[in-house]
């Protein structure tokens, strides 16, 4: 009796396992691809201008925003065969990488943010890189905007838009919202507005998201794939680290790379440091500085 | 006193309060009463500007306060849902809101980032995202895809170039008759169109030669793999002209699986339809054997309109083709039957306006075309990182029956048999060592071709009968060993061989006493060649440069017809190609050298190549000089769509003899004579294409120019002429709303001649084309087609021809669909049109095909 009980209560945990894992994720009502030109730091300090897409998958009460091909490698590391998968398609980038030193063939992740939305608790969620093989998240409270709407309107892929500005933590944010999409939602945190918005930039020309496509798609807004990966940090902590480590990061993997496991340290030049670093460029909030 | 300040107070705060209107209400689902939360609400003032906004909350409860609200609307707005105003001028709070449930319909604009990717080398195209309405194979996407050219006679192009490969998931199984897959396959069952930039189909040479051509890849939907996919069309209906029925029929079978492939296919059309593009070997080599047909019997000339306006056929076409996956090769055969009726008719009518009285001379022409084709190619290959075998054997028989009647002033009758046999084998093979970062690789290839092409016209006039009968048959080898080796990124080789050639031909033409002497003739053209192929190839980084000069030493015999001779060449040819982005991408090609002439010119005798022209060869061997150098630059920007590509050749040649032509009794004999001539070429043309993506379309832009002048100097007389062709072309398609879709073209060209300095008028010719496609239902289909023309005679005076189609199709399933298509409905019968000279007027009459109407029925599983 005893026996024939734990195979039952075994039987149900499994079950439940495998319900548990099959976990029914919201699903998506509209998907947006916005392309993100913007300014960014490399490693050196130095500035460089850089684009890829951005996807918005929203159902009207919550929504991600993400770069579908770091959300492809994330998904890859998350499975023993799929780090395989990846270190080879690493290994084969890299090989052609260097007969032809074009770095699109790298299988490397553009965007480490992850927005979410959501309406119903009314909190948005960030998933972002810290420093060096540091990797943060904070929920904070919806939105921020205080939106003035004007009365320009101009058309994106074949939608009137209204025009609206909002401070928002240290940039000035220009937004146009087409009301002819009635979901509450936009690029990064951007929201608040009765439409979506298809088109952001703010003042200083080193951020901007513009829209480029517009689907219907019952796609799952799932969580994402590497959870354990994070651990909770403040907003500012989060943005101060990343920004030392672009500021510094070369110096920072040097001494890692210097610094053997044995105690001993290798010998290697040591980095020109003296060069001018773009401080103007900055993220998409500026206010967390001190 | 204090009483009254009070209420003073109480009415002040009153009136500020009803100054400040706050609307109030709730949205609930229509039918269900249920609330709806977060839909949003909107304000807006008299000219629908936006006031203020909220969204609804748990209760689906909402509140706005506004100064005023005279003249003003509320939006409510929810996905899913039907859009609400209340024009709140005429309604007071608090509000309830019902919304009716609908389907939101998004004018859908694909996710870009979907539509062409990039990744290295590879770009891939989204086909779903480039298809609209009216297209049917995937051949109809491809020409919207930006960056990607087809020709009309089905020749694929990409930035320019031709190209090289032709992949179905991954596997070459049609060659270069990839018009089959095409015009065949469905673009419902293709997922993307892949462009492999650079790529070396051989992969023995990977990594050592580069190649600047690109390939094509369809990867096909998971429903179109390991299974057999089919379709059919049949349709049957009446024509105006040529009155009668007419018919159209279509079956295609496809098997995609890991270890077979087969495309096999059946089509049959008297609907104007031309299936050479279906059987057209795009990567055909050039046949070593070098025969060509010395009789020239064509059909008369068709007007400058779309083909579909001008033939008259009956064709057509049965085509299988697989390949097996065996150990590590593979084992391919393409068996094709073609059949092809044309017919043609033209009418000229001159009027000579003379004092005695207007004289009038008509010439009617009617001919005949019946082709038959049989071809079958068995392929092995093997192509592995250090073994390349390919083995090729092509069989090809033709039978090619011409009868031309002419009536009027010179009536006549003309009837050819031109048949043609031809066997080739091709065998490769590459061995590559790799050995402390050096490459190794050994060649050997052996070809061996052999072609009769056998000639016979006859001709009936003015009750004499000429028979000209041609025999000529040649056999081609050629046996050759390469030796590479290859260290970072350098490739030095040295290749070297043998050909063989030996040729004979003899003509025969009976019935011409005033010819006799010449009337016969029997001829053997052999040559010996050996020859040297040194080979340096520099590839590193993001240039490539390739130098050849290949060395040979031919030695001649004409079998006393010509004194036998030995000649030298030298052709050497340098090409270039720096890629400095991933965006550009330029090359710079020279060659120059001497070739020898056509061995097909050398005959003394006469040989008559139609009713009133006869041809003399050349009586000595005669070497052309050619240079030419070319530069082609690309660029594309695959996340924005944009593809543009130009290119520029000039090019000189110079030959020893020219044309010359006499006059004997009402024939015209043309001869080869000894005159210096020189000629010099510019081409220059350019392409912009670009995705639309506002409304899931494509546009491109392309211009071409050309310029011919030649001199030639004879008999101490020099005669200069100059020509030149310039064109300009737009074309552009999308899907402005979901239920329409278009296809709009436009194309301009220009060309003028000029001899000896007078130039001739210069004549120009417009062509636009308008497709519309409309969806006012999800089952039905309609399109509309137009076609105007506007083609300039002689200066200033044009010829517009308009004519449109229409096309109704209704889906009773989703494999089955009905349609009925009228084409030509203004029934325009004829082309005709005068010109006029001083002294004589000229009358030409051609004929188009009339009103077809088509009742069709496509199956699809």
């Amino acid at each position: 009796m005893h026996k024939f009980s734990t195979v039952i209560l075994l039987l149900f945990v499994a079950v439940f396992a495998v319900s548990a894992g099959k976990k029914d994720f919201p699903k998506a009502e509209i998907k947006v691809s916005y392309t993100y030109p913007h300014l960014a730091l490399k490693t050196d300090g130095k500035a460089y201008e850089s684009e890829y897409p951005m996807i918005l998958l929203t159902n009207g009460s919550y929504s991600k925003f993400y770069n579908p091909r770091t959300e492809f490698n994330d998904s890859l590391h998350s499975t023993p065969s799929g780090r395989k998968v990846y270190h080879q398609l690493m290994s084969e980038g890299v090989r052609r990488y260097v007969e032809t030193r074009d770095e699109s063939l790298l299988p490397v992740s553009p965007a480490s943010i992850y927005v979410f939305k959501s309406s119903s608790d009314s909190t948005t969620t960030v998933y972002d890189r810290g420093g060096l093989g540091e990797y943060g998240f904070y929920s904070e409270p919806r939105g921020g905007m205080e939106w003035e709407i004007g009365d320009s309107t101009k058309n994106i892929l074949g939608y009137e838009c209204v025009i609206a500005t909002s401070e928002f933590r240290g940039r000035r944010w220009t937004v146009w919202f087409t009301p002819d999409i009635p979901i509450d939602n936009g690029p990064w945190k951007l929201c608040g507005l009765p439409g979506l918005i298809l088109e952001a930039s703010e003042s200083s020309g080193q951020h901007s998201f513009i829209a480029d496509g517009i689907e219907l798609s019952k796609a799952e807004i799932r969580p994402i794939y590497l959870p354990k990966q994070y651990r909770r940090m403040s907003r500012k902590d989060l943005l101060q680290a990343r920004r030392a480590y672009l500021l510094n990061g070369d110096v920072m993997t040097r001494q890692l790379i210097q610094d053997t496991p044995s105690g001993s340290k290798i010998e290697m030049e040591p980095l020109k440091t003296d060069t001018e670093k773009d401080y103007h460029v900055d993220f998409l909030e500026t206010d967390y500085h001190e | 006193m204090k009483r009254i300040f009070l209420i003073t107070i109480f009415l002040t705060l009153a009136l500020a309060i009803a100054a400040q209107v706050n609307v109030t209400g709730i949205v609930i689902e229509s039918g269900t009463d249920e609330p709806l939360t977060g839909a949003s609400v909107v304000l807006r003032n008299a000219e629908g500007k936006i006031r203020k906004y909220t969204t609804t909350g748990q209760k689906g409860e909402f509140s706005i306060a506004a100064a005023e609200i005279k003249g003003y609307t509320l939006d409510v707005s929810m996905m899913g849902f039907a859009k609400q105003t209340v024009k709140l001028d005429s309604v007071r709070s608090p509000l309830r809101i019902e919304m009716q449930a609908s389907a939101t319909v998004l004018k859908e604009v694909a996710v870009k980032a979907d539509r062409i990717r990039e990744q290295g080398d590879t770009i891939s195209y989204n086909v779903g995202s480039f298809a609209q309405e009216q297209d049917r194979s995937i051949g109809d996407v491809l020409k919207r895809m930006p960056g990607i050219d087809v020709s009309s006679s089905g020749k694929i192009r990409y930035q320019g170039e031709d190209i090289n490969k032709f992949y179905i998931e991954g596997s070459d199984l049609l060659g270069g008759k990839y018009g089959l897959a095409t015009n065949g396959i469905n673009h419902d069952d293709v997922g993307a169109v892949e462009v492999m930039e650079n790529h070396q189909p051989m992969q023995v040479l990977s990594g050592i030669s580069f190649s600047d051509k690109a390939a094509i890849n369809l990867k096909l939907k998971g429903k179109a793999k390991a299974t057999w996919a089919f379709h059919g069309d049949a349709g049957g209906g009446y024509s105006w002209q040529p009155e009668g029925a007419l018919w159209d029929g279509e079956l295609f079978a496809m098997a995609v699986m890991p270890g077979f492939q087969n495309i096999t296919t059946f089509k049959a059309n008297n609907t104007g339809e031309d299936l050479s593009a279906n059987s057209t070997d795009f990567f055909a080599l050039r046949r070593e054997t070098g025969l060509s047909r010395y009789v020239g019997l064509s059909l008369p000339g068709v007007p400058d309109l779309s083909r579909k306006r001008t033939l008259f056929n009956r064709s057509a076409l049965v085509s299988t083709n697989s390949l097996w996956k065996v150990n590590n090769g593979e084992f391919k055969t393409q068996i094709d039957y073609s059949f092809n009726r044309v017919t043609s008719q033209a009418t000229n009518i001159t009027t000579y306006f003379l004092e005695s009285g207007d004289r009038v001379v008509t010439e009617t022409r009617d001919g005949r075309d019946r082709s038959h084709s049989l071809s079958g190619k068995f392929i092995y290959e093997v192509n592995q990182k250090t073994t390349f075998i390919n083995n090729t054997l092509s069989t090809n028989i033709d039978w090619d029956d011409v009868r031309l009647g002419v009536t009027g002033s010179l009536p006549n009758e003309q009837s050819a048999t031109l048949p043609d046999y031809y066997v080739a084998n091709r065998f490769k093979m590459i061995k590559r060592f790799n050995r402390g970062g050096r490459s190794h690789l050994v060649t050997f290839v052996s070809n061996n071709e052999w072609e009769s092409l056998p000639q016979t016209l006859r001709m009936s006039m003015n009750d004499t009968q000429l028979r000209q009968h041609i025999g000529d048959h040649a056999f081609y080898t050629n046996e050759s060993a390469a030796y590479s080796f290859s260290v970072k990124g350098i490739t030095i080789s040295l290749e070297g061989g043998l050909k063989g050639y030996w040729r004979s031909m003899q003509s025969e033409l009976s019935d011409r006493s005033d010819l006799s002497d010449l009337s016969n003739d029997v001829i053997n053209t052999n040559y010996l060649t050996v020859y040297v192929n040194p080979k340096f190839e520099y590839w590193f980084d993001r240039v490539s440069l390739r130098l050849d000069a290949p060395v040979s030493f031919a030695h001649y015999t004409f079998d006393k017809a010509l004194a036998n001779r030995s000649e030298a060449y030298f052709s050497p040819a340098l090409n270039m190609t720096w890629k400095p982005s991933n965006r550009f991408s330029m090359s710079v090609r020279g060659r120059t050298g001497r070739t020898p002439m056509k061995l097909n010119m050398i005959h003394p005798g006469v040989i008559m190549t139609d009713y009133r022209t006869y041809r003399q060869g050349v009586d000595d061997f005669y070497n052309t000089g050619s240079h030419n150098v070319s530069a082609n630059l690309s660029y594309k920007h695959t996340r924005k769509g944009i593809f543009a590509n130009a290119f520029v050749m000039q090019s000189w040649t110079s030959l020893p003899y020219t044309m010359a032509q006499r006059l004997i009794g009402d024939y015209i004999i043309y001869s080869y004579a000894d005159a210096k001539s020189t000629d010099r070429m510019l081409t220059a043309s350019g392409s912009v294409g670009k995705t639309l993506d506002f409304m899931r379309g494509s546009t491109n832009v392309n211009a071409s120019f050309s310029k011919r002048d030649s001199h030639i100097l004879s008999e101490a007389r020099t005669v200069n002429s100059s020509s030149d062709v310039w064109s300009v072309g737009g074309k552009i398609n999308g899907a402005p709303l979901s239920w329409l879709s278009f296809d709009y073209s436009i194309n301009f060209a220009s060309n003028s001649l000029a001899l000896d300095g007078e130039r001739s008028s210069r004549l120009g010719s417009l062509e636009n084309e308008l497709l519309i496609n409309v969806m006012p239902h999800k089952k039905w289909e309609w399109r509309v087609a137009g076609e105007h023309y506007r083609n300039e005679l002689a200066a200033g005076d044009f010829k517009n021809v308009f004519l449109l189609d229409t096309r109704v199709s209704y889906k009773l399933s989703k494999r089955l669909e009905l349609s009925a298509s009228l084409n030509n409905i203004l029934n325009q019968r004829a082309y005709n049109y005068t010109t006029y000279s001083e002294l004589s007027a000229f009358e030409s009459q051609r004929q188009l095909r009339g009103r077809e109407l088509l009742i069709s029925i496509s199956l699809r599983k």
